[in-house]
């Protein structure tokens, strides 16, 4: 705060006086970007070490054979023509499109009776959060199996046995898995943002007449949106990690509806087919990157 | 420099050091033994002996007076053998020259009995143990008893045995058998002895044959005498125990590693205690209670699969012998190993093989291996070994890591892996240089050794081979509409043992599976369908005739997660099959013909029905084999011609002769000497329980050798068996065979779901 105080210097005096501020603040200046590169430096290393070179890494690998030799957008076509990378990626999206949007309306309902309810209610939607994935795997199989709990409670109550994991239901109890899994973080982000709308809004939104629906439109939802975004995105990329429980469940090559692109990229490993897995790697990255830029474009232009 | 600036440059440099070291390379000294890199030096570099530790046990065959000695044993310098018939005794103080001398005894086998052990006494008198069995009015009247006698002057006088609990029982039938079956006999320097029965322990018995004492009454499988000392192997304890020979009490303990069950002991002339193990050669000092591996069993003959461990004994200086019944000579060996000072104590270079499972034949190959060449030592890596929990997906990702990585083994078992990659991704080098010497002299069945021929390029070459058969009467079956017509016109017989559909399925996949497939490698719809309703048919008509004493369940009564494993045990045929053919009540039975032992079972089967032959097991897909043991050498390998090597030898006839079991030879002369044991060196029989049936087992004659050799030379479609189709295939078309489901959307589920595996 040197500068503070006005000076009532000559003009030369304050252009030398000026000068040498300038001198001084970019002398601080640089000190500035050199400590926070210091302290960026252990990030960006291993960011670069096992995120950027290994993707680009995987981008020179798209447009090669697994022997070295440059294949052009071979891979790529092959890609599209290949019958179980359609079906993976068809899955794929599918489970996108219905579970992230029933994760996020889930979510957002439970977190608003979460505002009001005991404490007890929001521990309960924590839970799975704790559990290892391979214990949920393990419940899934109790629960889930041809000869499992839900198939016996069934034959109990006189009902026919469903097929769980070997049939078209194997897909919904992949997204009853999701859900379970996530609404519970999901709940916890959405009620860090509702707890940063003024009350002030509401109180004048009651003055005015507007009932809790209008209320909620009108006040909690709009004021939800950057929120929406950061909750969106997360539960994008969490998405994807579904693939340990279907895996863990029903192993390489679980019923149709549910093999999703991890499946198949796992299974091109086990087959050496680096080449194509790299291309489609990428082919995902960029969909995923797409996708985050499209939902920024949607709702992150409220956040400024 | 002021001191925020010293602590943010020793920030830095402490960051820097932290990230380096992070990113260093392990040392070379650093590698895990489980790595499937090579440990030790590379490439046939060969290290400077100042740095490294010399001096090994090498090892070296002896030359054994006659072919029919059963047992050997040192004493005083000199080392013994007995002729199984107990009428010679050999010795010899050089192990050059060896002396022969009649022991008295009449020969033992003509009371169809063997000689069981041998013993010189302090003064130089020879004890021998025998058994001889005799028949009563019946083959099944039976009575065997052990005997020992002293031999002296040229005359065998017996010693009566008396065991405290008696050594026979009479059962009800009144044939005698004995409590104890004794294989062990050494005599104290008191003149007492000690008796060891494996099942039943180690005993002290007075020079009169009473017994005295009892050192161990549970299972025991080795036994030593030293002076004052007893040392026995007790099997529940895992450990051995040594007794004083006067008072009986226990000396000491000396724990066994739980994985090595030292059958053999021996005392050399220093009192030091040895054991010996496949794994090698273990030596605890006078007194000690710690072993020393002494020679390693993987670098000799120690670990060859056909070698059977018979006797431990020592040289005149003091030197190891191990005397081994060799199976596929069918011969004892008498191996000598000598310390060599100038011999790393490591050889200079590792081979590493992997194998996803464990191999007999592989074994038998690293064992002659390191014997041809004595600086090089094979490595197996055996993924699922059983003694980790990896499952074959994880197995495969780490071989795969390994192989993109450049650190892959040198040659590959390709087993259970996926083969068709590896030979598209040009990880396996060409082996045509290899076999096309053999080729050039017709040594090998051109047409099995070459299935993997792409080209002018061999990437793999199977080294074994394994052929599915029908057994009964065949001539009218060479297609599964025959076998249809078989069931319809026999309404009373079934074809088989176990119809299930699961069965079916694991009895016709071989046979059928290479006919569904289309140009693009996908599976045709119509074949499957065919082959389904085959099934269906067979299995429908066989329920309908139904016949009590067949189990037929049309529930999977098992699951097959996992389960189903071609290359290992047997794929389909069992005893029930041979059992119920030889009674007369199933038609048929399928073999998969992996030796010429396998051939033993069904023919005893058609010996006694009295009726029958063999042939291809027909399916969709006409003349298949399945290879088995392909061998595949890293084509990144810095040992490649080592490799190569290793795969050449695989090949010869010395190699292929052996019958580990795991596939017939693709070596034709191996092949023949195989089936050319006359006699049938391999014979058993069984029984059912239940039923009170019996059946023999039959080597093949003359005649059936030749049909065998036609029908190898017929051999043209390899079967590539894939576990995940026939899971498919099991799991998919459940609902069909319970008349839940019709054909066409049992195999369009099938299809679809393998396809979408095979597109990937």
């Amino acid at each position: 705060m040197w500068s503070a105080k006005p000076m009532h210097t000559s003009p030369s005096k304050r252009e030398h006086s000026g000068a040498q501020a300038r001198l001084l603040r970019t002398g601080k200046s640089s000190r500035e970007t050199l400590t926070a590169l210091g302290f960026l430096a252990p990030s960006l290393i291993g960011v670069a070490m096992f995120v950027v070179f290994p993707m680009a890494d995987t981008i020179r690998r798209s447009f090669l054979t697994v022997g070295g030799e440059f294949h052009g957008f071979n891979n790529y076509l092959t890609l599209l023509g290949n019958e179980a990378f359609r079906q993976a990626s068809l899955n794929t999206l599918k489970f996108l499109a219905v579970s992230v949007p029933l994760l996020l309306v889930l979510s957002m309902g439970v977190a608003l009776i979460a505002q009001r309810a005991p404490d007890w209610f929001r521990t309960g939607w924590l839970i799975p959060l704790s559990l290892p994935v391979a214990s949920l795997a393990l419940l899934w199989r109790v629960v889930f199996e041809d000869a499992g709990l839900l198939n016996r409670m069934m034959s109990a109550l006189g009902a026919d046995a469903i097929p769980w994991m070997h049939s078209g239901t194997a897909f919904y109890v992949l997204v009853f898995s999701y859900l379970w899994k996530n609404i519970g973080y999901d709940m916890v982000l959405f009620l860090g943002g509702l707890a940063n709308i003024p009350l002030s809004l509401y109180e004048a939104a009651q003055v005015d007449g507007a009932g809790r629906i209008k209320q909620f439109f009108f006040i909690t939802l709009p004021q939800l949106t950057p929120v929406f975004f950061t909750v969106a995105v997360l539960s994008l990329l969490n998405a994807f990690k579904v693939f340990r429980e279907a895996y863990l469940v029903a192993g390489n090559y679980p019923h149709s509806s549910m093999y999703m692109l991890q499946h198949l990229f796992n299974n091109w490993f086990l087959h050496l087919d680096i080449d194509k897995l790299c291309a489609a790697a990428t082919v995902v990255t960029l969909v995923i990157f797409t996708l985050i830029l499209l939902m920024q474009k949607m709702w992150g232009s409220h956040t400024e | 420099m002021t001191k925020p600036r010293f602590l943010q440059i020793l920030a830095m440099l402490l960051l820097a050091v932290v990230l380096l070291a992070a990113c260093t390379s392990a040392s070379p000294g650093s590698s895990s033994n489980t790595s499937l890199e090579p440990i030790g030096t590379q490439s046939g570099n060969t290290p400077d002996p100042q740095s490294r530790a010399m001096g090994r046990y090498m090892e070296s065959s002896v030359n054994l007076p006659s072919s029919g000695i059963a047992r050997t044993k040192s004493y005083s310098g000199k080392v013994y053998g007995i002729s199984s018939n107990g009428m010679t005794i050999y010795s010899s103080g050089d192990l050059d020259q060896w002396t022969t001398q009649e022991t008295g005894l009449s020969n033992v086998q003509d009371a169809n009995g063997e000689v069981r052990d041998f013993t010189i006494g302090s003064d130089g008198t020879l004890y021998i143990m025998y058994y001889t069995v005799s028949y009563g009015q019946t083959q099944e009247d039976i009575s065997i008893k052990t005997h020992l006698v002293r031999c002296a002057d040229g005359a065998a006088t017996e010693i009566p045995l008396t065991f405290q609990d008696g050594t026979e029982y009479v059962d009800e039938e009144g044939n005698t058998y004995l409590e104890l079956y004794p294989n062990y006999l050494d005599v104290l320097a008191d003149g007492s002895f000690l008796i060891g029965s494996d099942y039943d322990g180690a005993f002290l018995l007075s020079a009169d044959g009473v017994q005295v004492r009892s050192l161990s009454t549970s299972e025991t499988y080795g036994y030593a005498v030293s002076g004052e000392e007893i040392a026995l192997y007790i099997y529940d304890a895992r450990l051995v125990r040594i007794f004083s020979t006067t008072t009986g009490e226990v000396l000491r303990e000396i724990p066994v590693d739980s994985a090595t069950v030292p059958t053999l002991l021996a005392y050399d002339s220093t009192g030091a205690l040895y054991h010996v193990t496949s794994s090698g050669i273990y030596r605890a000092a006078p007194g000690g209670t710690l072993w020393e591996c002494i020679v390693d069993g993987n670098l000799c003959s120690l670990s060859k699969p056909s070698n059977y461990l018979m006797s431990l004994l020592f040289s005149p200086d003091d030197e190891p012998l191990v005397l081994c019944y060799e199976a596929d000579a069918q011969e004892n060996c008498l191996y000598r190993y000598v310390f060599d000072a100038t011999v790393p104590t490591e050889p200079d270079i590792t081979l590493n093989v992997y194998s996803l499972y464990d191999s007999e034949y592989l074994r038998q190959c690293a064992a002659l291996f390191q014997n041809r060449y004595p600086s090089t030592m094979v490595k197996i890596n055996v993924a699922l070994s059983g003694d980790n929990s990896i499952t074959r997906d994880d197995a495969i990702r780490t071989l795969n890591m390994e192989v993109l990585g450049g650190k892959g083994p040198d040659l590959i078992l390709l087993d259970g892996l996926p083969m068709q990659s590896y030979v598209e991704k040009g990880v396996l080098a060409d082996l045509s240089g290899i076999v096309s010497p053999f080729a050039d002299s017709n040594a090998l069945y051109g047409n099995i050794v070459g299935t993997y021929q792409q080209g002018a390029s061999l990437p793999a070459v199977p080294l074994r081979f394994n052929i599915p058969t029908l057994w009964g009467d065949v001539s009218a079956v060479k297609t599964l509409d025959d076998l249809i017509d078989w069931i319809d016109h026999n309404p009373d017989t079934m074809p088989f043992y176990d119809m299930t559909p699961e069965a079916l399925i694991d009895r016709f996949y071989l046979t059928s599976s290479p006919a569904w497939y289309d140009e693009r490698g996908l599976l045709k719809q119509d074949a499957v369908e065919a082959f389904l309703e085959a099934l269906k048919t067979m299995h429908d008509k066989a329920s309908s005739n139904g016949n009590e004493k067949i189990d037929i369940n049309t529930n999977f009564s098992y699951s097959y997660d996992g389960g189903w494993n071609p290359y290992q045990g047997s794929i389909v045929g069992d005893t029930g099959d041979a059992l119920g053919y030889a009674y007369g009540e199933v038609g048929f039975m399928t073999a998969v013909l992996r030796s010429a032992n396998s051939m033993i079972l069904p023919n005893g089967a058609v010996d006694q029905a009295g009726h029958g032959s063999f042939t291809l097991l027909p399916g969709q897909a006409q003349n298949v084999y399945f290879p088995s043991s392909v061998i595949g050498v890293n084509a990144k390998s810095s040992n490649l011609d080592l490799a190569k090597e290793f795969v050449k030898l695989a090949l010869e006839m010395d190699l292929q002769k052996s019958d580990t079991q795991d596939g017939l030879p693709v070596n034709i002369e191996a092949l023949t000497h195989q089936f050319s044991k006359e006699d049938g060196a391999t014979s058993f029989g069984f029984s059912d329980g239940d039923s009170d049936r019996s059946l023999g087992s039959k080597w093949p004659d003359a005649s059936m050798r030749q049909q065998l050799s036609s029908l190898i030379q017929s051999l043209k479609t390899p079967v590539n068996p894939d576990v995940r189709i026939h899971e498919i295939l099991t799991e998919e078309t459940k609902a069909y065979f319970q008349g839940e489901m019709n054909l066409s959307q049992a195999a369009g589920n099938v299809v679809s779901k393998a396809n979408a595996y095979l597109s990937e």
